[in-house]
């Protein structure tokens, strides 16, 4: 089903969802982006960013209120089988029968998707191996763990190897040994030629796999790049973060004023202060600090990262949001 | 194919549930079994009850230049395959061998033809006596037998009479008979009777009652035909509304979701939902009739008619359960929705009601206001064996009522589901 052309994979155009039109909800709002054959793109923002909405209008569950997807040449508007039949999706919540077996589970949406006899047999025996359930495929969902659905969630996506993987927050709500094998298999079908389009409120998540990332908010794509690149519109800042004996307000009003610093707010009741070569200033904060009387018990020193992107784009932090 | 795919997963998905499929095909045969324990024998006079070893003593004297014994058919209507169930009758030449019988408990009941049995039956000159004797623990079953030698006695007595006020009449308008063509009628009456009983080839149904009700053809008890097919409708019907409830629940599971970003067309599975709901009733409308009428003994009508009242039922229930859930939000509403609407309109329908007798006329109508009622004027047609035509009413009120329900149900899911 894998075609080898250098035209992107997928190309979004413009795509806006307002519920109940004209005063609804404006939930996506013109949101634009292509994913490049093998490439990982992830769509990062905080719950209620929009991210789900845009995955439902490109996969035809949703129709766009303006703005079309193209899948592999198909618009998902005019030509939603053909759109459908190059996309595998696996769904933020996990979908899957429980009262029937894994196998059951992949044949059923193989067949769905066109898959008969001897080739649905095997690949409903490679995905079973890929996803690490062989040895449970004849045993019934419901007896299965979460992380266990979750692989099987994904696996039926993965059936008909379609052109674009979409993975709407695969690794919500699971323990961290079924999340690592998730992004494992996430890497491994990447370097095994397939498009990904990943949505996800962890940006160490987002960070691992993408070559781009677009993060979104409030139902707008705010930036988009590589991680270096989203990075570098912050600038050579440093993030401190400091933990005082007195309350962090108190201490952002000791250290506000001193050179060197662009940005200070308190957050998670800790001082945060931004700064070009932060290493250097802090003989200068402990001074200042010293001097009133001020006690630091700890510092954390750490480089640009994409919360401070979200942080710098929108004033909030990602995981506030 | 793929619709194929879609209704043998909802199948094997129903089926794999221990819960629908007790209320599919468990439920019904079980409170229609409670109701043949707690009414069927006395209903019947047959469905429960052993059948009572009566031990005949046949004294009776052949009259000269009649041609029956009154014993004989006597014994041979109680003999009659139509009491089988009421007596296990055998014929013993003396009363000591009788009453040794009853001492023994090899026998319930003895029933003593006496010697001039005829003469008092056929010719009415001489007083006889029969004598029942029985074990004394036993208070019914003497009844049930005085009661069918009555009627016998009654039919003797009524033919007689019948004769003999002819015979009458035609004196008093001045015809003088000739006393050879007085003694031919009596003979040809005989003659007749002697016919009905089985031994001559006759129906031996002399004494066969029927009730309004009841089939020509059929031999099953009416009250547990009708409570079975008053069961059979209403969990058809559940069964039709849990069908739909799967795209409910579905939907809630997330399945659906994932079946329309495959490229399979939304009105395929859709379609694949309403096929697999009819396709599931059928199979439990035919697993009832086939089991009830080998555990129940219920024979439901002509096969034609039992087909049309089927189809009926099946596509009616189907299309209102497919109504019913378009109308029902989230599966927290769907007990209120299914206990609460599938009973009230089985109530009114008269499925709870239907073996009762003697109800009013005016509840049979009322009954016809839901489309549980339809489905049991279909299947009560069918059990009075009053043949195909009379059926074609209810078939199609019931078809009408299928399409309505089935336009107006999808119309309502293809707008939620949009």
């Amino acid at each position: 089903m894998r075609q080898e052309t250098n035209d992107p994979v997928l190309e979004v155009d413009g795509l806006v969802k307002r519920y109940d039109p004209p005063k609804g909800v404006l939930a996506v709002d013109g949101v634009s982006f292509s994913i490049a054959p093998g490439e990982v793109f992830s769509l990062l923002g905080p719950n209620g960013a929009g991210k789900t909405t845009t995955i439902s209008m490109i996969c035809g569950l949703l129709s766009p209120t303006a703005g079309d997807a193209v899948i592999g040449g198909y618009s998902i508007r005019r030509q939603p089988a053909q759109a459908k039949m190059l996309m595998g999706v696996a769904p933020q919540e996990v979908a899957v029968y429980g009262d029937l077996s894994a196998r059951e589970n992949l044949s059923f949406f193989g067949r769905m998707y066109g898959l008969r006899g001897e080739k649905l047999t095997e690949r409903v025996g490679e995905v079973l191996q890929t996803i690490g359930l062989a040895d449970r495929a004849r045993e019934r969902v419901a007896k299965f763990s979460s992380g266990m659905k979750r692989r099987l969630n994904i696996g039926i996506a993965l059936l008909h190897q379609p052109h674009l993987l979409i993975l709407d927050e695969p690794t919500v709500g699971i323990d961290p040994q079924s999340r690592r094998h998730i992004l494992d298999e996430v890497i491994a079908l990447n370097r095994a030629g397939t498009s990904v389009l990943y949505t996800t409120h962890y940006m160490e998540e987002a960070q691992e796999l993408s070559h781009t990332i677009a993060i979104m908010d409030h139902g707008r794509i705010i930036a988009c790049g590589s991680h270096a690149e989203l990075v570098k519109q912050v600038g050579e800042v440093d993030h401190l973060e400091l933990v005082t004996s007195q309350p962090p307000e108190q201490a952002l009003e000791v250290w506000k004023d001193v050179e060197g610093i662009t940005k200070s707010f308190v957050q998670d009741g800790k001082t945060v202060l931004w700064a070009r070569a932060g290493d250097a200033l802090l003989p200068r904060l402990f001074e200042r600090a010293a001097s009133v009387g001020l006690r630091v018990l700890s510092v954390q020193v750490q480089e640009p990262n994409l919360e401070s992107v979200f942080l710098h784009l929108t004033g909030r932090a990602l995981r506030d949001t | 194919m793929l619709l194929w795919e879609l209704v043998w997963k909802d199948l094997r998905r129903m089926f794999r549930s221990p819960f629908a499929v007790g209320m599919a095909f468990i439920a019904p045969l079980f409170i229609t079994g409670l109701l043949v324990l707690a009414f069927g024998g006395i209903s019947s006079g047959s469905s429960g009850m052993s059948a009572i070893r009566l031990v005949v003593v046949d004294l009776d004297q052949m009259i000269p230049g009649i041609v029956a014994k009154a014993g004989t058919i006597v014994t041979q209507v109680l003999s009659a395959p139509a009491l089988s169930s009421l007596f296990r009758v055998s014929a013993v030449s003396n009363e000591e061998t009788a009453r040794r019988m009853l001492s023994g408990r090899e026998a319930d009941l003895a029933l003593i033809l006496p010697a001039d049995f005829s003469q008092a039956a056929f010719i009415g000159d001489a007083q006889t006596r029969l004598i029942i004797l029985h074990d004394p623990t036993l208070q019914v079953s003497p009844q049930i037998l005085r009661s069918i030698v009555n009627d016998i006695l009654d039919n003797f007595l009524g033919s007689r009479s019948a004769v003999s006020g002819a015979l009458d009449a035609l004196q008093a308008e001045g015809f003088s008979p000739d006393p050879a063509l007085a003694d031919q009628v009596v003979q040809r009456y005989l003659v007749w009777v002697n016919s009905l009983t089985p031994s001559a080839g006759g129906s031996g149904q002399v004494l066969e009652t029927r009730s309004p009700t009841q089939p020509v053809s059929s031999k099953s008890n009416p009250f547990l035909a009708l409570a079975m097919a008053g069961m059979m409708i209403y969990f058809v019907f559940y069964s039709g509304a849990a069908a739909s409830l799967s795209i409910l629940h579905e939907k809630e599971e997330g399945t659906l979701a994932r079946l329309f970003v495959t490229p399979v067309a939304k009105a395929a599975v859709l379609g694949g939902k309403v096929l697999s709901a009819l396709l599931l009733l059928v199979i439990q409308v035919v697993v009832l009739l086939v089991s009830s009428s080998l555990l129940f003994g219920i024979s439901w009508g002509f096969p034609v008619s039992v087909v049309l009242a089927s189809v009926g039922l099946v596509a009616c229930a189907a299309g209102f359960g497919l109504f019913l859930m378009s109308w029902v939000s989230s599966s927290r509403q769907v007990g209120t929705v299914m206990g609460g609407v599938l009973t009230i309109t089985a109530m009114v329908g008269g499925l709870f009601t239907v073996s009762i007798p003697n109800m009013p006329k005016a509840f049979q109508t009322a009954g016809l206001s839901m489309p549980q009622g339809w489905a049991l004027q279909a299947f009560r047609l069918s059990l009075n064996g009053e043949g195909v035509l009379p059926e074609l009413l209810p078939l199609a009120v019931l078809l009408a009522l299928a399409v309505v329900f089935f336009v107006w149900g999808l119309a309502r899911f293809r707008r939620r589901l949009a």
